[in-house]
Parts: structure tokens; C-alpha cells; sequence
């Protein structure tokens, strides 16, 4: 249940602040992969996902006290998220309409027929993602990477649930018109 | 547009069939180390922690003591009398056997020895107590001044009456309780006065003579007492030595008036 992995969480944080390192290492292993996916999937960039990744977990290790938000996993990844803005504030990078990365992600892919299967639609999805505007991109990522409710992601973010459902519904309209064929 | 629109389980469905993308070895060997070294840091800051506070532990603590006590010391040296801490015991207890007692201060009561010797400090609390120079010639010049029933003979009442004496002692102590001042002042011959109830004087008299110790102002009043009974020279004496045990003592006038 939802509600027991975040109280386990809470537990393993307040035991590795008192000293234990494999409560350390259960929560790495249950954020790992996505908080590493939404990282990589926001920027487009894996150096500056790994960059923004060490420094989440850092931070995590670092604190001293136990996180006052609501759960660990809103905790960590608003770390990431923070980061991430940080990050692009200071190399003055956007996130959209970077034509250097289109470019490298439509080269990956062979010009080829297009086919109608699961791995070529999964791709376009994630290409279409990478495209959309930075905000609906984040609010689509972390609902499906973190798994935070409405209300969280909200809270995240500093805005109204409104906003977020609002962002989610153009979102999802545009990969609808783009991946029609593959619904 | 649906409200509902903000998901789609066929989009999510796409998506989270999407493989995941997983950081490398390194960098999970570098997070898990930093986390180790995080640890042990705490551990080590805490312990240090500990032992400096430990490290001060004893000086603090002597530090502390030894400014108690140096306080304590000057607060009772800055008393307004503290020379009850410097009377010296005597060779008697307070309650030996009471005819020995009661033998030894009659004995002094009729040799009166006129010199250096000091007379018997009154024990104060039960047990000797010390006696100072000032205190010796204090008592030597009321022996001095002292009217001569004290020098009454009388048969040493043992056994029933020395129980009497001994409560009679202890009520004096009781009442010696000291003043506002803290100060204890029971003049020695005290004790000869009142075992001179032994040597038949009255329990009034005795009452009367215990009385005048507590304070000047009762002993002002004793003086008075002795003016209306007609016993002038005695009240006369008494003032005397009033005058010499508080000289700056206000005197009431009409006291002086009576007295002439």
C-alpha cells in the first residue's frame, strides 16, 4: 500500500540518520531507477542527469534532521526538481525547442518505415514527451515516474491541483493526436 | 474537454513499458560510499562531543566546588557576630553526670578565680563549644558586677532535683534560641545562675535572671521590675551592667528618672 511504503520510507530515513546504512541502501534501491528516468527524461541529457542525480542523493545524505514535507519520495524528488531549474538557470539551457538534442534523438532512430508496434510507439511517446513544454513535461514525468498524487505534485511544484490536472490535460491531448495511431 | 482528461491508462500503459533508465555502477558506488562516510562522521562528531564534555567534567566540577566553598567562607566570616564559631570547647560535656557538674560549677561559683583562667563556656548546643579571649573577659567583669546571691551556698539536691536541673538547663538553650541576628548570647554564668536554684534561690528569681539574657529590652524591663519591687541598689547594679553589655543602647527616660 501507498501509505505503508511512505511510512517505511520514513522509518528507513530516520534510521539511517541514526547510523544505519542499510536502511540507506533500501531506499536508494526503491528511488533509484526513477528518480534516474525522470532526471534523464526531463533534460534530455544523461551528463546532466547524473550530475543533478549525485547531488539529490547528497543532499539526502547530508541532512540532519528528518525531511518535514509530506513523504520522502515527494522529498527527493523536489530536490531533483529544484535542482534541475538551478542547473538550467545557471547554463541558461531551455528545455524545449533544443534543436541540437531533436537532432540526436531522431538520428538514433533508423529512417525507416513507419511501423505500428509497442517499441517504435513507446519511442515516439518519449520523443513526443521530450517535446512538450517544460511545464506539462514535468507534471507528465513526475506523475508517472514518482507516482505523487495530484495534491502532491501540487504542493511540489507551488501550485493549485487545477493547475496540475489543467497541464496533465494538454499533455495528454497533444501525445493523443501524436501517438492516435498507436491507442 | 473530458474532465477527466488529464489521464489516459492507454498513454501510461505506453509509457511505463518503456524500460527504465538505471544510473551507472559508478556513480551508485560513489552515493553509497558518500552515505558510509556520512556515517561515520556522525559518529565520530558525536563521540568527540562526548569526550569533550567529559574532558571538562572534573575541572568544572572542582571549579565549581571550590567557589561554593570560598563563598560559603566569606559569607560566614562577613557575619555580623561569628565569634560563637570561635568559642573553644571546654573540657566538659553538657550533660555529664550531674553531680559532677553541678560540683564544678559551684566550685567555681564560690572560688571565682579573679584571673586569666576562663570561667565555663555554656554549652550551646549539647556539646562543648569553644571559648575566646573576649568571651573570658566579658565573663570576668560580670563575676565582677555579679550581686552576691550567686555566691550562695546550698546543699547540691541530687538525684530528683537534679533532673529539674537538667530541664531547666535545656530551657535555657531552648530559649537562647538565637535572634534575628542569628547570634546565640547565653553568658556562662547563666548556667551558676541557674543551678543556684540548688542553692535555694527562688524559681522566680531564677526565671527572672534567665530572662534578663534574651534581650536588652527585657532586661530593661527586669531593671523596672527591680525599681517597683524597692530594690533599687540591685536595679542599680543590673543597669550597670546593662549599660556594659549595650552601651549605645537607647535608655527609656523614665527609667533614668526612676533610677535617679
Amino acid at each position: 500500500m501507498m501509505t505503508s511504503n511512505m511510512m517505511n520510507d520514513e522509518i528507513l530515513f530516520s534510521q539511517f540518520l541514526k547510523g544505519d546504512i542499510n536502511a540507506f541502501e533500501n531506499l536508494y534501491n526503491r528511488y533509484r531507477e526513477s528518480l534516474y528516468t525522470y532526471l534523464l527524461r526531463s533534460s534530455g541529457n544523461h551528463a546532466e542527469a547524473d550530475d543533478i542525480y549525485q547531488d539529490a542523493w547528497s543532499r539526502v545524505i547530508n541532512a540532519r534532521v528528518p525531511f518535514t514535507t509530506g513523504s520522502f519520495k515527494a522529498y527527493i524528488f523536489k530536490i531533483a526538481r529544484n535542482l534541475q531549474i538551478d542547473n538550467h538557470r545557471r547554463s541558461h539551457l531551455h528545455l524545449v525547442g533544443d534543436n541540437e538534442e531533436l537532432e540526436d534523438m531522431a538520428d538514433s532512430k533508423p529512417n525507416m518505415e513507419r511501423q505500428i508496434d509497442s517499441e517504435d510507439c513507446g519511442e515516439r511517446l518519449l520523443g513526443e514527451v521530450a517535446v512538450l513544454p517544460r511545464e506539462q513535461r514535468d507534471a507528465f514525468l513526475l506523475k508517472e515516474e514518482s507516482g505523487l498524487s495530484l495534491e502532491q505534485i501540487a504542493t511540489m511544484l507551488d501550485v493549485g491541483r487545477e493547475t496540475i490536472k489543467s497541464r496533465l490535460r494538454y499533455a495528454m491531448k497533444r501525445l493523443r493526436e501524436v501517438l492516435e495511431d498507436c491507442l | 474537454m473530458n474532465r477527466e482528461d488529464h489521464q489516459d491508462p492507454a498513454i501510461s500503459k505506453l509509457y511505463q513499458s518503456r524500460d527504465k533508465a538505471t544510473p551507472s555502477a559508478d556513480i551508485d558506488a560513489a552515493i553509497m560510499a558518500q552515505a558510509k562516510e556520512s556515517i561515520a562522521h556522525r559518529a565520530v562528531s558525536k563521540q568527540r562531543s562526548q569526550l569533550t564534555w567529559l574532558r571538562w567534567l572534573v575541572p568544572l566540577s572542582t571549579a565549581a566546588l571550590v567557589v561554593m566553598g570560598v563563598s560559603i567562607t566569606i559569607k560566614i566570616m562577613n557575619q555580623p557576630d561569628s565569634s560563637y564559631l570561635q568559642i573553644a570547647p571546654t573540657a566538659e560535656p553538657a550533660f555529664e553526670s550531674s553531680y559532677d557538674h553541678e560540683k564544678s560549677l559551684k566550685d567555681e561559683a564560690f572560688n571565682r578565680p579573679s584571673s586569666s583562667s576562663p570561667q565555663p563556656a555554656e554549652v550551646m548546643m549539647f556539646e562543648a563549644m569553644p571559648e575566646t579571649i573576649q568571651e573570658a573577659d566579658v565573663i570576668k567583669q560580670e563575676q565582677q558586677a555579679t550581686p552576691v546571691r550567686e555566691k550562695k551556698s546550698a546543699s547540691p539536691k541530687v538525684g530528683a532535683a537534679s533532673t529539674e536541673r537538667e530541664e531547666r538547663q535545656r530551657s535555657i538553650l531552648k530559649r537562647s534560641i538565637p535572634n534575628a541576628m542569628g547570634v546565640m548570647k547565653i553568658k556562662p554564668d547563666a548556667v551558676n545562675r541557674d543551678l543556684s536554684d540548688a542553692m535555694g534561690m527562688a524559681q522566680e528569681e531564677t526565671a527572672e535572671i534567665e530572662k534578663e539574657w534574651i534581650n536588652p529590652e527585657e532586661w530593661l524591663n527586669h531593671i523596672k521590675l527591680l525599681v517597683d519591687k524597692n530594690k533599687k541598689e540591685e536595679a542599680r547594679i543590673e543597669f550597670e551592667r546593662f549599660r556594659e553589655s549595650y552601651p549605645n543602647y537607647l535608655i527609656p527616660e523614665d527609667l533614668l528618672d526612676l533610677l535617679g
